[in-house]
């Protein structure tokens, strides 16, 4: 995971899961949670993590091998994975 | 959001460090740099103004990255304003804050270690400029 595009990442997989475009999402992370401390957490070598916390009316859990859950579905690298 | 500079309620030690964290990222430092070069009520557009030289240029990503961090942060130090449709900011309450430690690192840039300036093009610009 590529720290400064956590954030970018996290706001693509939610906008996802709602259908919409990134550019279209009606809330701003930085009022849910720091999105530095995303960012700090992103640049992490070698480290194992996970993250959970709520975006609005998501669920979002993330881990150290840029593995993003929205409400329990899977997204990596801006698609799908699995359901 | 409303800040009113001549009623501050954090101390001048807070401010230096909410400076020196806006100064911590190299599009929060561009954004700034690019308003300092346009008058002050203007409006300038986004993402442009938070392209640096160095930036791999992919619009929707850093329009994303300033709309949920950047942007936000730069408010709250009272820094800028910025507007969502049409994507642009311009400066904020406090802006003068920024603004003096550019002109002085502006000023000051020969007197500048090396490893401070390349690689920056910014800098390496202005450094080559002043000798």
């Amino acid at each position: 995971m590529t720290g400064d595009d956590i954030v970018f990442d996290v706001i693509n997989a939610i906008a996802e899961s709602d259908g919409i475009e990134p550019s279209e999402v009606d809330f701003n992370l930085s009022d849910h949670i720091n999105p530095e401390a995303l960012e700090k957490l992103g640049e992490v070598q070698g480290g194992v993590w996970e993250l959970a916390f709520r975006v609005s009316d998501h669920h979002v859990r993330l881990n150290h091998d840029g593995t993003i859950f929205i409400d329990g579905r899977r997204y990596e690298a801006d698609s799908v994975v699995q359901e | 959001m409303a800040i009113d500079p001549s009623s501050s309620e954090e101390s001048a030690i807070d401010r230096w460090d909410r400076l020196h964290e806006i100064l911590a990222s190299q599009e929060r430092r561009m954004i700034i740099y690019s308003l300092m070069d346009v008058p002050k009520e203007r409006r300038i557009p986004l993402p442009d103004a938070a392209m640096t030289p160095e930036s791999s240029w992919d619009q929707q990503r850093t329009s994303t990255r300033l709309r949920h961090h950047h942007l936000p942060k730069l408010v709250d130090a009272g820094y800028i304003r910025w507007e969502s449709d049409p994507f642009c900011v311009q400066r904020g309450p406090r802006f003068a804050e920024v603004e003096t430690m550019f002109d002085l690192i502006h000023d000051s840039i020969s007197q500048f270690p090396k490893s401070l300036i390349t690689g920056c093009e910014i800098y390496e610009k202005l450094y080559h400029d002043d000798r």
